[in-house]
This record gives structure tokens, C-alpha cells and sequence, in this order.
């Protein structure tokens, strides 16, 4: 089996909440999972667990065989587990292709270099346009991101999240902000995911879902409540009250 | 869509290299200037440029990494003191001066990034006031090394390069501290735009940002903070070298808190509006001084409280504005 993301019954508690109820899953190379549930299920809480942003309580997380239960947020990043935020996590006054020339310097251990700028690295430029091509965003390359519109600064979350090179890729809600008229190019990034890259989804957005996701889990109250395909899922009793009065 | 095809049509590089160009030529011209406009208040001016220095290095971790200090002058204290008290201890080479003031400033920058950084927000201040307060108060106690509160004066120092003499104008000197700080300030220019500095900028805008690309924080801010104590440093052992006194006010809470108020004055991220800022209100400082004794305090928090409220971006920010507006 080519396990890429082994979670093994994970708790957190906020004061007496309990966010994550003994989760446990399992992400295989080439999986496609979406993470589904209504508002307050505790699925972005599972993704910061997942990215050592929050410490559970107790449970385990490995990635590649290699415990990180107690490993840092950065480390995880740099064994190719990677991130985007549900709530837009850009820097207002720089341009977008910064990001995306950031991104790749980080990623291939450049990002400490003193003197010259990486607009003078043409590899990295053409690296960062291309990202930026592949979600249309390449016209907006020069501009502020405090000056583009919040469609569009999603559109650079996920550019940034891709331009990585994850080997697990942890999705919260990239969907969502993003108007209809731009869903074409979300669907289309997805589908042209490395096949190989191991993929958690959420998204409210169930054509998005049923399109792109091969397993489903459906998560209620912190705790794992379905698990099956697409498929499955409508017919679920569990899942349609977990749902009732929620609009999924 | 104007704005967007005009940077396009101008590659980046050309656009930052000109900026560059111009600010060097800027701070040549006015130097240049003032040498001959203002023969006699060399020194004055040779000070200013040493103060720029701190300021400039303040600017490197609050204006372009967002860590708030209000004791940055303890950098420029190190440089200061090490100079001192290596020439009163038989260094006497200028440059072997300004060298070892900035290897201080260094090691003062770590310590000081090493304990801020643990903080956060207003914390940061506190450590950042009770880092000067204890060093300046530790300088005055080690009096046998330091002079205590008479400080260090009538350091001699040799002529620079084995030729020019530091001589009763402050000639040698202020075109000693020009060259420093055109060259250092072009420096910081070209730092601010590396893939360092973008890190740097980026931490000061979303560090949870930065740590989900797999960057560091702690380790970069202290890295920019060793960065920013050897550049104040030198700023320190200028000062020494150009003055030939060494005393407490060099790593005073005052000088830590006016370097802040000179860097918002002059435009905070920039390096160049550090420059400004401190230029602008030194001089204003020392004029309004001197002409109405009683009142000049007043004047410079009028002028502070007008800056702040009408160009927010200071100096740089409203000069950027007046070329933007020629432009169009
Ligand atoms: N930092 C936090 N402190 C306290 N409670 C939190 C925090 N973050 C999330 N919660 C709570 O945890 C629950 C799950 O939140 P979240 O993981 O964001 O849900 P989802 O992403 O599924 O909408 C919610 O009830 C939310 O109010
Ligand atoms: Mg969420």
C-alpha cells in the first residue's frame, strides 16, 4: 500500500468542545478524498491538525511513514505536505507573481539569497508565469494583491498551494468566493493534478465533489459519520440528518 | 489597466535599478551639497548620516519585517562603545573601527533578535525598552572600560587609508560617512528585494503565510536582525570615529524612540525614507533649536502630528505620490 497520510484516531478539544472526535483516515497515493460536512464539523480544524498548525490531543499523523505527530508546521511543509486556507492567506501589498516567486524559492531552498532579486532568474520567472497561466491569472502578474478582486486572490491561493510540488495536497474549501463564471478554471486545475499527488478536498460544492472525488468522508460534530464514494453518499441516512436544515 | 500595461511595458528590474540609481544620486547631490553650502556644520551633518544608519536599520526589521523595538539605539550603542573602546585601546585604523562597531552591532542585533522575537506585539516592546535601559544602565556601571556617564572622548584616530587626516572641519569624516551610507543604503535596496527581503516583507504581512510554504519565521527575523545590528553598528562606530566621543546617549532609550519617530517621519519600508526622515528631521530639529529655544519642542510635534495625519506613507510615500501624479 502507498500510504502517503496515515491519521490514526485524532482528538482536539476547544475548552469543552470537542472539535476532532477520533478521526482516523488514510490518504494513498493518487487519492482523491473530499472532506465534506456542515459549518462548525470541525473540517478546517482537522486540516490544522493535519499541518501541525494545532497539536492534538492525542491520536497520530504520519506522512510517508514518518511519524510528525510532534513535528513542525515548516518541516511538513518541506516532506511536501501542503496547505491552502479556507480564509485567503496572501500578503496585501505585494504583487502576485511575488507569491509564486516566493513559493518556488522556498520550495527549492533559494529563499535566503541576499542579493539578487528572482527577476533576474529567468527559470523562476517562467516557473511562476506558467502557474499563473494555468489558472488564467497571468494578466494580473504585476499587480498588487491587495488590488485584485477576492475571486481572483482564491484563484492565487490554490496557484500557490500547486506551484509547492505537494505530495499531499490539503484543500480547505478552494471553491468557495470564487464566482461561477471562473469555476471552469478550478475544476480544470483539479483535473490536471499530478496524478500520483494524494488530495483532500473540502468543498461545499457538491458538483465539484461528485466530479473530483473518488471516496467521500463526511464529518458531523468532529466525528467521521460517512465513508464511501460519491455515490453512496445521497442514499445515506446518517449523512442527509447530519444535513437537514443545513444548506450543503 | 493603465497602470498594469505600463509595468509590463517597463520590466521590473529596469524599474528598481533607475529607482536606485536615482536615490543614490539623490543622496550624493545633497551631500555634495551640503558640503559646500554648509562648510561649517560638517559635523552636524557627519552625525546625521551616522544616526541614518540606525534608522535605516530600524527600518530593516519594523518597517520592511513588521517587529516592533523601541530600543534599537542598543545596536547602535554596541557599535559605538566597541569602536570606543578599541581605539582607546590602541586600535587606531578608521576602517578597523567601523569594522569591529559593526561585528558588535551584529552580536548586539542577535542577542536583542533572540529575545524580541520570543515575544509578540506589545511584549516586544517591553523586552526592546528593558534590553536599552539594561545596557545603557551597564555601560554607566562599567565605568572602568566605558567612562560611565563621562562617556569616552578624544579617541584618536589615524588618517584614512594612511592619507587623510581627521581633521578640526570634519572633511575626512562626513566624506567618510557619505560614502558609507550611499553605499550601504544601495546595499539595503538590493537586500530588501532579494528573495530574503521578500521573505522578510512577507512575514511582516502573513507569517502564517509564510510558515505554509515551509519558511521559518524565527530564523529569518533573527537573520535580518544580525543583518540590521551590524548595519546599525556601523552607524555607531561612525559616529565614534567622526566624532571621537563615545557617550550614554549613543544607547539611550531617547535615541531608540527618536530613530522610530525619524523612520515614520521619512516613510517606513523603504531604506530610502529612512534616509529622508532622518535628514529632514534632524535638520528641522537643529534649526527650530536654534532659532526659538523655548519653543522648538512644540514645533517638532506640530510638525509630527501634520506628517502623520497628512502623509501617513511619510516622506517617500508623498514624494512617490508627486512623481506618480507627473507621470499620468
Ligand atoms: N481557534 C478556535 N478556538 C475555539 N473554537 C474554535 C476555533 N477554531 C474553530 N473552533 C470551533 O470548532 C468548531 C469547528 O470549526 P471548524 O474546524 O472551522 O469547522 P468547519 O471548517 O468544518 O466549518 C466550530 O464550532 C468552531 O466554532
Ligand atoms: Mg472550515
Amino acid at each position: 500500500m502507498d500510504t502517503l497520510l496515515d491519521i490514526r484516531n485524532l482528538k482536539m478539544n476547544f475548552g469543552g468542545l470537542k472539535v476532532t472526535d477520533d478521526v482516523s483516515l488514510n490518504l494513498a497515493k493518487g487519492s482523491r478524498t473530499a472532506l465534506i460536512g456542515p459549518n462548525g464539523a470541525g473540517k478546517t480544524t482537522l486540516i490544522n491538525l493535519i499541518a501541525g498548525a494545532y497539536r492534538p490531543t492525542s491520536g497520530s499523523i504520519s506522512l510517508m511513514g514518518q511519524d510528525v505527530t510532534g513535528m513542525k508546521d515548516t518541516d511538513r511543509v518541506r516532506l511536501g505536505l501542503i496547505r491552502s486556507f479556507q480564509i485567503t492567506r496572501l500578503f496585501p501589498d505585494l504583487t502576485v507573481i511575488d507569491h509564486l516567486a516566493m513559493a518556488i524559492l522556498q520550495r527549492e531552498g533559494r529563499s535566503a539569497g541576499m542579493f539578487k532579486s528572482y527577476h533576474r532568474m529567468p527559470e523562476v520567472l517562467d516557473e511562476a508565469m506558467e502557474a499563473l497561466a494555468r489558472l488564467r491569472l497571468d494578466p494580473l502578474a504585476n499587480r498588487v494583491v491587495a488590488q485584485i478582486a477576492y475571486g481572483q486572490q482564491r484563484l492565487l491561493e490554490i496557484a500557490i498551494a500547486l506551484v509547492l510540488k505537494p505530495k499531499v495536497l490539503l484543500l480547505d474549501e478552494p471553491a468557495a468566493g470564487i464566482p461561477s463564471s471562473d469555476m471552469d478554471r478550478v475544476v480544470a486545475a483539479l483535473d490536471n493534478l499530478p496524478a500520483e499527488l494524494a488530495v483532500l478536498l473540502i468543498d461545499h460544492d457538491m458538483d465539484l465533489v461528485r466530479r473530483f472525488a473518488r471516496e467521500v468522508i463526511v464529518l458531523s460534530s468532529g466525528a467521521v459519520i460517512f465513508r464511501g464514494t460519491p455515490e453512496q453518499l445521497g442514499s445515506d441516512p446518517r449523512v442527509r440528518s447530519a444535513y437537514l436544515g443545513e444548506d450543503a | 489597466m493603465t497602470a498594469l500595461s505600463q509595468t509590463r511595458a517597463i520590466p521590473a528590474t529596469t524599474r528598481h535599478g533607475l529607482r536606485d540609481l536615482i536615490g543614490a544620486c539623490a543622496i550624493l547631490a545633497v551631500g555634495v551639497g551640503c558640503f559646500f553650502l554648509f562648510p561649517n556644520n560638517l559635523s552636524f551633518l557627519t552625525i546625521i548620516l551616522s544616526i541614518s544608519l540606525l534608522v535605516m536599520s530600524l527600518d530593516l526589521v519594523t518597517g520592511v519585517s513588521g517587529v516592533a523595538t523601541l530600543g534599537h539605539a542598543f545596536v547602535y550603542g554596541a557599535g559605538a562603545y566597541a569602536a570606543g573602546i578599541a581605539s582607546v585601546n590602541g586600535v587606531s585604523d578608521p576602517l578597523l573601527l567601523l569594522l569591529l562597531g559593526s561585528l558588535a552591532g551584529l552580536l548586539a542585533g542577535v542577542v536583542s533578535g533572540a529575545l524580541i522575537l520570543k515575544g509578540h506585539g506589545l511584549s516586544q516592546l517591553v523586552i526592546s525598552i528593558a534590553l536599552v535601559q539594561l545596557a545603557s544602565e551597564g555601560v554607566n556601571k562599567a565605568s572602568f572600560v566605558t567612562g560611565g556617564s563621562d562617556g569616552l572622548a578624544g579617541l584618536t584616530i589615524d588618517p584614512l587609508f594612511g592619507i587623510f587626516e581627521f581633521d578640526l572641519w570634519g572633511r575626512t569624516a562626513f566624506w567618510l560617512a557619505l560614502a558609507v551610507v550611499l553605499v550601504v543604503a544601495v546595499l539595503l535596496r538590493i537586500l530588501v528585494r532579494s528573495p530574503f527581503g521578500m521573505m522578510c516583507r512577507g512575514i511582516h504581512q502573513d507569517r502564517v503565510r509564510v510558515r505554509a510554504m515551509g519558511a521559518s519565521v524565527y530564523l529569518t527575523l533573527l537573520k535580518m536582525y544580525a543583518i540590521s545590528g551590524f548595519v546599525g553598528g556601523l552607524g555607531g562606530a561612525l559616529q565614534a570615529v567622526a566624532t571621537q566621543v563615545v557617550g550614554l546617549d549613543s544607547v539611550s532609550f531617547t535615541t531608540s524612540a527618536e530613530a522610530l519617530v525619524m523612520l515614520i517621519f521619512g516613510g517606513t519600508g523603504h531604506i530610502f525614507g529612512a534616509l529622508a526622515g532622518t535628514f529632514v528631521f534632524m535638520w528641522f530639529e537643529h534649526s527650530v533649536s536654534a532659532a526659538s529655544p523655548f519653543h522648538w519642542l512644540i514645533l517638532v510635534g506640530i510638525l509630527l502630528i501634520l506628517v502623520v495625519l497628512f502623509a501617513p506613507k511619510g516622506i517617500y510615500g508623498l514624494v512617490g505620490r508627486l512623481f506618480q501624479h507627473k507621470e499620468v
